[in-house]
């Protein structure tokens, strides 16, 4: 990733993998620019192989190859129902 | 569980209700994430249809304010809250999002528990939206977009040239491909 100021104005170029070249993009004015802080999060990221295996293991459906949709709804109840905790205890 | 039992029956109405005027919604967000990575815990389930066609908009609000609570109740907004049995459902059209019949022809059609089946945005649509979606609200959409994107592939579940066309459609092609060089 490589970013070039022109006059008061930011660009990054990048490997674009679909087209098989670098490709320029502009992000805006160059103070204090928010989509460069994004893209230097984003370069950032990982996903541990150690999660990523045991998601695979255990916590996808192997029939659907999705998450098993006992552990999506149980993430819904679970938050719903703190938040109705802390509301309940709030207004106490 | 009786919570459970509880969700089910205001997700079956609130599915119900929503494809009946919007037949062309899909789930997003957080729970429609969790079908694609790890699950988080997440407070409501987020609908998305076209609020731009008023006229269906305005039919749908008289017709749910009269059996639930929904709010706002005048039109124009890109979001609106449903309440059923104490559980929320938003009905959203995201700025900047480009909701295309080639989109909606890729959702995914999945069982959920006693309910027939329940759509949701496929896997590089939805990164692509949180991509659209961390312009405004930041790292934590992004780090979703990012989620989808490892798990999927994972999963043997991801096209990368189709994820890459749709972002630069909705201009995020960059954050696209630094997310995945980042793999």
């Amino acid at each position: 990733m490589k970013f070039q100021r022109v006059n008061d104005y930011l660009y990054v170029t990048l490997w674009d993998k679909q087209y098989k070249r670098p490709r320029r993009f502009y992000l805006g004015k160059s103070t204090n620019n928010k989509l460069a802080e994004l893209l230097n999060a984003a370069e950032q990221l990982r996903v541990d192989p150690e999660e990523i295996r045991d998601y695979l293991e255990r916590q996808m459906d192997p029939a659907t190859r999705l998450t098993r949709t006992d552990l999506v709804v149980l993430a819904l109840v679970l938050g719903a129902w703190a938040w109705q905790q802390s509301t309940d205890s709030t207004a106490r | 569980m009786a919570t459970e039992y509880r969700f089910y029956s205001a997700l079956r109405l609130a599915v119900r209700l929503v494809k009946k005027w919007f037949p062309e919604y899909a789930l997003i967000g957080r729970f429609a994430r969790n079908f694609y990575a790890p699950p988080e815990t997440t407070l409501d389930v987020d609908f998305l249809v076209n609020l731009d066609n008023y006229e269906r908009l305005a039919e749908f609000l008289e017709y749910a304010s009269a059996r639930f609570q929904v709010s706002p109740m005048d039109i124009g907004h890109w979001q609106y809250k449903l309440y059923i049995k104490s559980f929320r459902f938003d009905l959203v059209k995201p700025k900047g999002y480009n909701y295309d019949p080639e989109v909606i022809a890729r959702r995914r059609h999945v069982k959920l528990g006693p309910i027939s089946e329940v759509a949701i945005l496929s896997p590089e649509d939805l990164a692509v939206l949180y991509l659209v979606s961390s312009l405004d609200r930041g790292l934590k959409d992004l780090i979703k977009a990012k989620d989808i994107v490892a798990y999927s592939k994972a999963r043997g579940d991801f096209n990368e040239e189709y994820f890459l066309r749709k972002s630069e459609e909705n201009k995020v092609k960059h954050l696209a491909l630094t997310l995945l060089s980042s793999n």
